[in-house]
């Protein structure tokens, strides 16, 4: 019985650490490393914390794109408004190497020929 | 019930927690050390349920850790309840949300169901109800923390 309550601990234990290895979301892993870019209209737009995403219509074709922490896109200079539905938008990011997912994080924007810049540190 | 999570989430804490960058990450952190304090020793109870550390009195034991849990219970529902209605409308959505808010009401009230049926510490349990009680309990928090955790994965 001891030994059965043991190995029932140890197989949750590497179960849960696995899972969460293998789905990683956060950071940058799950990326293909170079950049894209994407052209499109806002569709909606979903601010705030843990991050914002919006989705973007790129000629019909739906994408949903990662976009900064509210104090990420504020210190990239983007005002309330900017980030809204029917807004014109261009994105320089990463996407998901999953091609199937039409996902990307971007590093920056342009909106009317403004560029935000949300990750300065990457190229 | 949408528009309820709307007004939620444009309440003054929804918008709070929502925009504050700091406030959300004491709220967060506040949110795993209650998970930490509730998982743990909830894990210690099932243990000495499932059979562990024999020589150690049930009544003493639960004196000080039945204290611990309900404290993390409490502290986790309530920076939880902070952090979901920063985004309501979307978590009220998610799938994974549900079942996790499904587990947390199961595993309350079959603890509860227990506590009635069988003793302040099931001592009116045979050894082997014990044991079973104990796994069940333990496997279900273990499912919370899993559907929780993978929210932010499942979901981007």
């Amino acid at each position: 019985m001891r030994h059965s309550v043991w190995g029932i601990l140890v197989a949750a234990a590497v179960t849960i650490a696995s899972v969460g290895a293998a789905l990683a979301h956060h950071g940058w892993r799950w990326t293909t490393g170079g950049n894209i870019e994407l052209t499109g209209v806002i569709a909606s737009a979903e601010l705030g914390m843990p991050h914002g995403v919006l989705k973007v219509d790129a000629e019909g074709q739906i994408w949903t794109v990662e976009v900064g922490q509210p104090w990420r896109n504020e210190r990239a200079g983007l005002k309330d408004g900017d980030l809204a539905e029917g807004v014109e938008i261009r994105i320089v990011g990463e996407p998901s190497r999953n091609t199937d997912d039409r996902l990307m994080k971007a590093e920056r924007m342009y909106i009317g020929g403004r560029e935000y810049k949300l990750y300065p540190e990457r190229d | 019930m949408t528009s309820v999570w709307a007004a939620l989430q444009a309440s003054d804490a929804g918008v709070w927690i929502g925009f504050s960058r700091w406030g959300y990450a004491v709220v967060a952190t506040l949110h795993v050390l209650s998970i930490a304090t509730l998982f743990c020793s909830v894990l210690t109870l099932d243990l000495r349920l499932m059979g562990l550390a024999r020589s150690l009195d049930p009544h003493r034991l639960a004196r000080l850790v039945v204290i611990v849990a309900a404290t993390g219970l409490f502290c986790a529902a309530a920076s939880g309840a902070l952090l979901f209605v920063g985004r309501a409308a979307t978590y009220a959505a998610y799938d994974l949300f549900r079942i996790k808010m499904a587990l947390i009401a199961g595993a309350v009230a079959f603890i509860a169901f227990c506590h009635l049926r069988y003793g302040r510490v099931l001592d009116r349990a045979t050894p082997r109800q014990r044991r079973f009680i104990g796994m069940i309990s333990i496997s279900l928090w273990v499912c919370v923390v899993v559907a929780g955790r993978m929210i932010a994965f499942v979901y981007g």
